[in-house]
């Protein structure tokens, strides 16, 4: 069977035909500069096989970003799929599982868009469009936040008044979840065990968001994101873990308006905030030797940047207990050997050892970087959302099949 | 040599006086409501009325040959105890918009100290001293760089003194121990209403959970730690919360009391069984562990562990707890790594700093001739 996995960024939409089970890709593409106007013009960027195939069209909204991705998608009898699977960040407290999609989800949906208010109401926009335009497609959506379900109730829970809590739903989430599940599954592949065997700490580190998930048994423990995406390590452009007064201290200096502080930790601290140049860490380190007067502080944003991963790489292992991995994945994690290095330098005494030759000549992923007598493995492993998307859509198409047989 | 500590808090001032150097104190007591609003110096009338009454009991008598002043923030202007002079003063006041409550309260004590004990020098010590040199990759939070240089938001720790004293005395304790490794690299877990964890190689701190003030980090007894920063922005704009209403509620309604809502201290939480206070239990042994694990991290090995603080003895039902945690699931290379337990209390702490730093300074002189000291002390008390 063929699933088509769509992954709706605030202004993309990538999507992924997989042939099931092969995981074989048999399409793509992405659907750019989805939403206003831009100064170059939106367009659909498909490949299949070798060949690459560009549409240029106005999509004003994810909805008819979906409908010209489908136009194609239909239009290619090789490609109409069997069932579609959903990327979804924030699955609130309600979606501990891959869910199907039927109307009662679709309500619950509405009900937790402003969990994540810029990534939520495209990709329910889209699941619904899907649903009215192709109702027998069976959908099944997967959460960013299920993965982290199992984070016992000590370490998910914030020390503040129960009914301030319970009112509005203060807890710690997590993200990533779909990223870490994945590899997680990929590192107990490699280690040849089964992943409840696996306890390891997972490093997502993307170009954007980043965060690390502390495994046991195969299932998150805890992860640096929290409530919303803004806890933890230091992002591109998210300011991370902070003193709750600083915070107060902030808004206090904005006469009360929250949205302004909001707009400056999520969009203007981080990386960006620190060196002042640039979001991308990999600007910062390409940088820190050659800029002149900026060398001091792109060094100490990058010093900032890697001590908040170590520390918590140090949480989690102690955490997690009994590690058998440290697993890095995404963008930053699969190509910046220098991060991976200076993360696990000098962390023998929890059984790490890098090996920097295979560190910094990796042909191809997954990896092992970690010396022969390394205690703790340290694998590089590419992460595959899509396909961890696939894998659930597939298993729930077959379950729900079982079910009406 | 004499020693009156003070150690002023929002309304209460608690005293200690020392003699026979720092080693014993004889006398100590808390002052409610000490802010002199009246002008007429009535909380350090009543010290000076305790310490008469108790005189008969002192063999030195009750003359102060110093009088050390805690401080819970110094910035980065002080980074070791200070001999209060105007200019030291100024310094003090600058830090006013960081501790707007307690900096003020603390500059009047002073200056009532300077009209009431004339000439007796007042030495200040600070809570974040400690932390003042905390390198920059620690200190410093991922914001825009010039809202951190106007603001001066930084990480600091505020549980300096016991740490620097918990680490003195592993140092010290260890020297005549063969059996175990140099303890250069050391956990110091500081067991008080608002825990702290640092991380301290040699004797300089890598790593400390305190953060620009001490809500952040290991929940407190009434404060909330660690929390996302969306929570204070969501419980803004859906609440209509102002920044005020949301510190209430971070710095006095959360943390043990949030979770427990109950009036319960550290070390009841840590001994207890009750099953009501299994997930405040929970928390608080979970977040140690972390802290704990950074801290190794921070430092890239660990020797020793030290427990210090009022709760210290809630250390040991803790202590094994943690080195299964550590040495039997997470740690490869454990050999030697051992716990200690630092009892001391903080005005013996403050008075012990004082009394190195005017050894250091060679003011040692205004306690080893008893005819110079009583000069120097004379006229003894202005009460007018």
């Amino acid at each position: 069977m063929k699933v088509i996995v769509f992954n709706c960024g605030s202004s993309s939409l990538k999507y992924k035909l997989i042939d099931m089970p092969s995981e074989k890709v048999v399409a793509g593409g992405e659907a750019e500069r989805v939403g206003p106007v831009t100064s170059l013009p939106s367009r659909i960027v498909h490949k299949k096989g070798t060949d690459e195939k560009i549409v240029e069209i106005k999509m004003p909204d994810h909805k008819s970003a979906f409908n010209e991705v489908m136009k194609i998608i239909m239009g290619d009898a090789d490609l109409v799929p069997d069932a579609a699977g959903h990327r979804m960040v924030h699955g609130g407290s309600y979606f501990t599982n891959p869910t199907l999609v039927n109307d009662d989800v679709l309500k619950v949906l509405d009900s937790i868009m402003d969990l994540a208010p810029l990534h939520n109401p495209p990709a329910t926009q889209l699941v619904k469009e899907c649903r009215k335009m192709y109702p027998d497609l069976p959908q099944v959506i997967v959460f960013d936040t299920a993965y982290h379900c199992t984070i016992p109730d000590y370490a998910r829970s914030y020390c503040l008044p129960a009914d301030i809590i319970n009112e509005m739903g203060l807890r710690k989430y997590g993200f990533h979840g779909t990223s870490h599940w994945y590899v997680a599954e990929e590192a107990a592949k490699l280690l040849n065990i089964k992943l409840d065997e696996l306890n390891a700490v997972s490093c997502h580190l993307g170009s954007g968001g980043a965060s690390l998930c502390a495994i046991s048994n195969g299932k998150s423990i805890d992860n640096t994101m929290g409530y919303s995406p803004l806890q933890g390590l230091v992002m591109s452009t998210r300011c991370g873990d902070l003193d709750p007064t600083v915070a107060l201290k902030l808004i206090a200096s904005v006469s009360g308006d929250s949205k302004n502080i909001e707009r400056l930790l999520n969009r203007k601290s981080g990386v960006l905030g620190l060196s002042g140049v640039s979001s991308d860490i990999r600007d910062i380190f390409a940088n820190t030797a050659s800029n002149g007067n900026q060398i001091d502080r792109l060094d100490l944003t990058a010093q900032v940047y890697l001590w908040r991963i170590r520390k918590y790489l140090g949480s989690y292992l102690a955490c997690a207990g009994n590690v058998k991995a440290v697993i890095f994945t995404d963008t930053i994690g699969e190509t910046v050997p220098l991060v991976r290095w200076a993360v696990c330098a000098g962390l023998e005494i929890f059984g790490i050892k890098i090996n920097q030759r295979k560190n910094f000549n990796i042909d191809n992923l997954p990896a092992d970087i970690s010396s022969d007598d390394s205690p703790v493995k340290v694998l590089v492993i590419q992460t595959n959302e899509e396909l961890a998307i696939a894998r659930c859509t597939y298993m729930n198409f077959n379950k729900a099949h079982e079910t009406v047989a | 040599m004499n020693m009156l500590v003070l150690r002023p808090k929002l309304r209460k001032l608690h005293y200690c006086f020392f003699n026979n150097r720092y080693k014993e104190s004889v006398l100590k007591g808390i002052i409610d409501d000490y802010r002199d609003y009246s002008g007429e110096k009535t909380a350090l009338k009543n010290i000076l009325s305790h310490l008469r009454l108790a005189s008969s009991n002192l063999a030195l008598g009750t003359n102060p040959d110093v009088i050390a002043v805690r401080v819970v923030f110094g910035g980065e202007f002080f980074n070791q105890p200070v001999m209060v002079n105007q200019e030291v003063k100024e310094k003090v006041k600058s830090l006013i918009p960081h501790a707007p409550l307690h900096i003020p309260a603390t500059l009047q004590l002073i200056e009532l100290c300077e009209e009431i004990f004339a000439k007796i020098p007042i030495i200040l010590v600070f809570e974040t001293a400690f932390f003042a040199a905390l390198p920059q990759r620690e200190s410093l939070y991922a914001l825009d760089m010039e809202i951190m240089e106007n603001s001066g938001f930084r990480r600091y720790g505020f549980k300096g003194l016991y740490h620097w004293a918990a680490c003195n005395y592993v140092l010290s304790n260890n020297g005549n121990n063969k059996k175990h490794k140099h303890p250069g690299k050391i956990l110091s877990i500081c067991l008080e209403p608002k825990p702290e964890i640092a991380a301290i190689v040699g004797k300089k701190p890598v790593m400390v959970t305190g953060g620009a003030t001490p809500m952040e980090g290991i929940p407190g007894e009434v404060t909330c730690g660690e929390i996302d920063p969306g929570i204070i922005i969501n419980l803004a704009q859906k609440k209509g919360w102002g920044p005020e209403q949301i510190n209430i509620l971070l710095s006095q309604q959360s943390g043990l009391y949030g979770i427990t809502g109950e009036k319960v201290n550290l070390e009841e939480i840590i001994r207890s069984r009750k099953p009501e206070y299994k997930l405040a239990r929970e928390i608080m042994q979970y977040k140690i562990l972390q802290a704990c694990g950074a801290g190794i991290a921070a430092m890239g090995g660990l020797d020793k562990i030290v427990f210090c603080g009022r709760y210290t003895s809630a250390g040991e039902v803790l202590a094994p707890w943690l080195l299964f945690k550590l040495v039997y699931s997470c740690l490869r290379d454990a050999t030697g790594i051992t716990v200690d337990f630092y009892r001391e209390n903080i005005d013996r702490i403050i008075a012990e700093s004082v009394y190195s730093f005017m050894l250091a300074n060679g003011l040692s002189c205004l306690w080893q001739k008893e005819g110079e000291r009583n000069s120097l002390t004379k006229p003894l008390y202005n009460l007018n």
